[in-house]
Parts: structure tokens; C-alpha cells; sequence
């Protein structure tokens, strides 16, 4: 029992080492990496929105990285809610307030049937759609006035 | 114009050009990658003249501007250009 062979059994026979024969890929196998694509779109001095999307080799967009809407507040950019897809489906995040960095990661209300592409499209309209109510309620969290 | 309404406008017109990007990645294929877009009207002059402005200013920020304007041709609705 305790001699036991390594190797592969062939109808009960083992056999030995040197009849063995390694098995190796002629070639090697390339991993296929997908590309992030990031787009920037400035819309006044102090709001922007990015779009970052990873894509395959046949350029369909495979996850949705990051839907995000920025404002500029003294100088420094701050994302106050964005999209992804990190877990296999899209969810919002929205930022507490100027003094707290941390965000609350939601659903509700966020599109969850379909594909990456079909998210990145639905997060895009929510976000032209949208965007100075997200601004608002912010600026309401931060205890700040808006100005606009 | 208010900065409220440049807003607005851009938004709009933003949301034109990321569907035109989408559906068509071989327009931007040239862009260098982390170049930030400023869109321009093919008929609001007081946007133009504000939109100007905010590619000089994110200029001096050390950023590369790319000025999307939005054309009367439907076979081609968006030209680009490095702002220099």
C-alpha cells in the first residue's frame, strides 16, 4: 500500500516513468486581456462626467468600470455618485457628503436585466437625465449652498 | 448664459456624442487615450464662446483637450480636433 505508483494506471497496469510522455502546448496560449476605454466629457469649469468601460478583443463592451458624475469644489474634483458593474450587475454609489468620502452602494431603482452594454447605455441616460438632482442632494448632505 | 444652462446644453449635447462614440469607435480611434472632450454646437454661438473658454481654462490645467463639434452632415454628425 505504501509504494503506491505516481503515475498514470492503464488497465491496471502501472506504467513507468520514461514511457511517459510530457504533455506540452506546441504554442503558447495567449490570454485574451480586455481594454478599458475612458472618456472624458467637461461640461461646464466645475462638471464632468467619465465613462469607463472594459471591451474585448471583438470590441463588446464586457464590464461597466465607471459612470460617474464630478464636481469641482475648490479646486479638487470629487465624484458625488457613479455606476459599475464590479459584481456582475450595475449598481449606483453615491457619495455621503463633502466631509464624508464613503458611499452607499444601491440598486434600487438601477436597471438589472440585460448586458454590460445595454448598463452602460441605461447608466449614461441616467445620469444626463438626472445629474443636478444628484447635484442637489449632495450639496443638501454637504450642509452647502449650490450655486446654480 | 448662465453657467446653469451651459450646463444643460452640454449635457445634451454630451449625451449625443457618447451614443455617436459608442455606435462608432473607429471615429475616435486617433484620439489619444485620457484626452478629455469639450463639445461645440453646430449652431449655439453664446455655448461656442463659453465652451472656448473652458478649453483654454482645462489647457492650463495640463490636460489634453480634444474640441468635438457637432457638424450638419448625418453621415458624419461629429468632427474632432486637438485643441492647440
Amino acid at each position: 500500500m505504501g509504494n503506491k505508483s505516481k503515475f498514470r494506471h492503464s488497465k491496471g497496469k502501472n506504467l513507468e516513468k520514461r514511457l511517459l510522455i510530457p504533455v506540452k502546448p506546441n504554442r503558447k496560449i495567449k490570454e485574451e486581456k480586455n481594454e478599458t476605454v475612458t472618456r472624458r466629457f467637461y461640461l461646464s469649469d466645475s462638471d464632468r462626467i467619465i465613462y469607463s468601460y472594459e471591451i474585448d478583443q471583438k470590441g463588446v463592451i464586457q464590464k461597466v468600470v465607471d459612470v460617474s458624475y464630478d464636481i469641482n469644489i475648490n479646486g479638487k474634483w470629487i465624484t458625488i455618485m457613479r455606476y459599475d458593474s464590479k459584481h456582475g450587475f450595475l449598481h449606483r454609489h453615491m457619495r455621503v457628503s463633502l466631509d464624508n468620502p464613503s458611499d452607499t452602494p444601491t440598486t434600487i431603482g438601477v436597471r438589472k436585466r440585460g448586458k454590460p452594454h445595454s448598463w452602460l447605455t441605461w447608466a449614461r441616460k441616467d445620469v444626463s437625465k438626472n445629474f443636478l438632482n444628484y447635484r442637489t442632494g449632495f450639496f443638501k448632505r454637504s450642509k452647502i449652498r449650490d450655486l446654480y | 448664459m448662465g453657467k446653469a444652462k451651459q450646463l444643460e446644453k452640454n449635457i445634451k449635447l454630451s449625451e449625443k456624442l457618447a451614443e455617436y462614440i459608442a455606435s462608432t469607435p473607429s471615429a475616435v480611434k486617433n484620439i489619444p487615450a485620457g484626452a478629455s472632450f469639450v463639445v461645440f454646437s453646430s449652431k449655439d454661438e453664446e455655448l461656442n464662446k463659453l465652451n472656448s473658454k473652458l478649453v483654454v481654462s482645462l489647457k492650463s490645467e495640463g490636460k489634453k483637450v480634444v474640441k468635438a463639434t457637432e457638424e450638419k452632415n448625418k453621415k458624419t454628425p461629429w468632427s474632432f480636433s486637438l485643441a492647440i
